[in-house]
């Protein structure tokens, strides 16, 4: 279900529907977000990163880390999902990369709390390559966006080829 | 003719005699007897003319000259004893030239001694009069200044009863002051100890309290140690969370491989989860814990503050009880003296005022005394103005005495012959002349008033009475009819001026010519209130 204007789609799902063909993802929190990250663009999970701002960045550039001996740009999620600049406490820090070879690029998001992995239906879109938040769906009784993180690093990486 | 009576008798008897003689007798015998009877009776007769009848009848003239003479003295003797009578000394003086020597100088001296006697009469009523005003007026003082001091004995001795109510209720309260000091003192002993025994307990619970503070103490500090064990627990959860889904993104990442190891991650995952919520709980309900303990540490540190601050209030009570005690016994003491000394204030005060009530007895006494004293020196003063008025009914040579000063001015109007000026003068001097008078006026014997004159001093602007005036007849007042009918000067009886309101009289004298007929009466009006001016 493709939704350009970012119309919300809420779905029931199941953390675990085995007779249904699922993608698994990644459950975080970010502020009053609940966002799932599709686990194959998660690189690492790890607590929230030493971040050195950068001066005249954007404001969803919290700023940036050094991982595996690499810089790393560490974005504020809730920024990026349209959320705002609210109270947030970045606990913890998503990496997400393309492929698990060395040398490619990741990113950091930084998130309040990484909650845990689940599965949705494969009927859920994670939107275009040009949008970040694609569904809405319901679990647990909180609505979670889904994310396109896919989208992120073809940012970064066009940022990178520029 | 009676003189010769006892001769022609004799001759009688002897021719009536000699005539029985011849007609019984006869010769010559009887003859010679006859004529020798006839003989005798002669000589009897001759002899008793010589020796009895003359001598007797120039006795006789001589008795009768005496006669005329002695009616002449007594008539003299009786004027003069008339102006005795009359109180004119002067008067009186005046015909003693007619009488024997001796007996002139006999009513000479008797008139000048009655004379000297009425004149220090006089003197002496004025010097009564003017002690019995001075004892009047002193008297008086003595009696309004008694008065005075009767009622102002009598405001002491009210306030002085008043004073001994009230040291009696002085004395009252203030036994009932020591009872109640004595009473409070008890309690205060009894507050001592209560307060002793409450110092005790509370110094127990202090210790208790700071017992408490000192477990709550180490509580707290047990309290941080299970904080730092959780930390490390949920620290320990936290990585092994990521540890879990680090584990689970790999096994996603190995396919189906990593299913099977995707669970255990997940199972991982979840364990640190309920871990991490074990350790919120523990950390939830060792919150309550510490928050109790801090309650307890608060309770027990304001226990114990509280506990200070009773105890150092006790101690503050407690001295202040003690200095409380300490007052007690002394009000109590000094409420008995207060009593003691109340009641022999009050019998102190009962003597004053029983003495006082003596005191306002004796001053009444001496305040009648003095009004009595008064009246009496009231009284002293109209005896001697009655004196005074009984002298003045005498006329002697005296500047003193009215009706001699009075003669000696009608001299001066004897001529007055209708010259009304004149005679006005003359009474305007003898007013100056006599400032005791109020009026003097001169009347005719018609009785009317020809001329008068009024002392100003005494009568100031006042407006003259009708009587008082020119043309006035004054010919039923007794004065005038007692003058008119003896010429003797006259003294009228005490009256009210109509002139001054003052108690007055009025004396009244002849005016004479030269040849001693009364042409007319001069009157005075005698203010009584300055007669001793007199």
């Amino acid at each position: 279900m493709n939704s350009t204007q970012g119309a919300i789609l809420i779905a029931m799902v199941q953390e675990v529907a085995p007779d249904n063909p699922r993608e698994r993802f990644l459950l975080v929190r970010t502020g009053n977000l609940n966002c799932a990250l599709p686990i194959s663009d998660v690189v690492r999970v790890v607590r929230m990163l030493r971040t050195h701002p950068v001066p005249g960045s954007r404001s969803h550039l919290v700023g940036l880390a050094q991982y595996g001996g690499d810089p790393m740009p560490v974005l504020d999620l809730q920024v990026l999902a349209g959320g705002g600049v609210s109270n947030t406490r970045h606990h913890s820090t998503v990496i997400l990369g393309r492929g698990r070879q060395r040398g490619h690029s990741i990113l950091g998001l930084a998130v309040d709390e990484i909650l845990r992995v689940v599965d949705l239906p494969i009927s859920v879109s994670v939107g275009a390559d040009s949008d970040l938040v694609g569904d809405t769906v319901e679990l647990g009784g909180r609505e979670v966006k889904v994310l396109n993180t896919r989208h992120l690093l073809l940012e970064e990486r066009d940022d990178k080829g520029r | 003719m009676r003189s010769w009576l006892g001769p022609g008798l004799i001759v009688v008897v002897v021719l009536v005699g000699g005539g029985f003689l011849e007609a019984t007798v006869d010769g010559a015998r009887e003859g010679w007897f006859l004529r020798a009877f006839l003989v005798t009776g002669l000589l009897a007769v001759v002899a008793y003319v010589l020796l009895v009848h003359h001598p007797t009848r120039r006795s006789l003239r001589d008795y009768r000259a005496l006669q005329l003479n002695y009616d002449e003295q007594c008539e003299v003797l009786g004027s003069s004893l008339d102006d005795l009578r009359h109180g004119d000394l002067v008067a009186a003086r005046e015909p003693v030239g007619g009488l024997p020597e001796e007996m002139g100088r006999a009513v000479d001296a008797a008139s000048r001694a009655l004379a000297a006697l009425i004149q220090q009469i006089q003197s002496s009523s004025v010097e009564v009069a003017t002690a019995a005003g001075t004892v009047q007026k002193i008297s008086s003082e003595l009696a309004s200044a008694s008065s005075q001091q009767a009622a102002a004995v009598v405001e002491i001795t009210a306030t002085t009863e008043e004073l001994a109510r009230t040291a009696g209720q002085i004395a009252s309260n203030a036994s009932s002051q020591a009872a109640l000091a004595a009473h409070s003192e008890i309690a205060g002993d009894e507050g001592a100890a209560a307060l002793e025994s409450a110092v005790s307990g509370v110094e127990a619970v202090r210790r208790h309290m700071e017992a408490i503070a000192g477990r709550a103490d180490t509580l707290g500090s047990r309290s941080r140690e299970i904080y730092r064990v959780l930390d490390l627990i949920t620290e320990i959860a936290q990585e092994t969370h990521i540890l879990a889904l680090n584990a689970a993104i790999e096994a996603s990442a190995a396919g189906e491989h990593g299913e099977r190891f995707a669970v255990v991650a997940d199972e991982v995952r979840r364990l640190a989860e309920r871990s991490r919520e074990s350790v919120d709980s523990v950390r939830t309900h060792l919150d309550e814990f510490a928050g109790s303990i801090r309650g307890v540490v608060v309770a027990t540190e304001e226990g114990t503050k509280a506990a200070h601050q009773v105890l150092e209030g006790s101690t503050h009570t407690r001295g202040a009880i003690t200095q409380l005690r300490s007052a007690l016994t002394d009000t109590a003491r000094a409420a008995r003296e207060i009593s003691l000394a109340t009641q022999e204030q009050g019998t102190a005060s009962d003597q004053v005022v029983l003495t006082l009530r003596e005191v306002s007895e004796v001053v009444q006494r001496i305040a009648d005394g003095l009004g009595q004293y008064t009246g009496a020196a009231e009284r002293l003063n109209q005896l001697a103005l009655s004196i005074q008025l009984l002298t003045q009914s005498f006329r002697i040579e005296s500047e003193h005495s009215l009706k001699h000063i009075l003669a000696r001015w009608t001299r001066r109007l004897r001529d007055f012959s209708g010259n009304l000026e004149a005679v006005g003068g003359v009474l305007e001097d003898l007013l100056e002349d006599c400032p005791y008078l109020e009026l003097a006026y001169l009347v005719d014997l018609g009785g009317s008033m020809i001329s008068f004159a009024a002392n100003r001093d005494l009568v100031g602007d006042r407006e003259h009475p009708g009587s008082a005036a020119v043309g006035q007849n004054y010919a039923d007042r007794p004065w005038f009819q007692a003058l008119s009918r003896d010429g003797r000067a006259a003294v009228t009886p005490i009256y009210e001026s109509l002139l001054t309101d003052d108690p007055c009289f009025t004396i009244a004298v002849a005016v004479r010519n030269a040849d001693d007929e009364m042409v007319g009466i001069l009157g005075v009006d005698v203010n009584l209130l300055n007669w001793t001016k007199i």
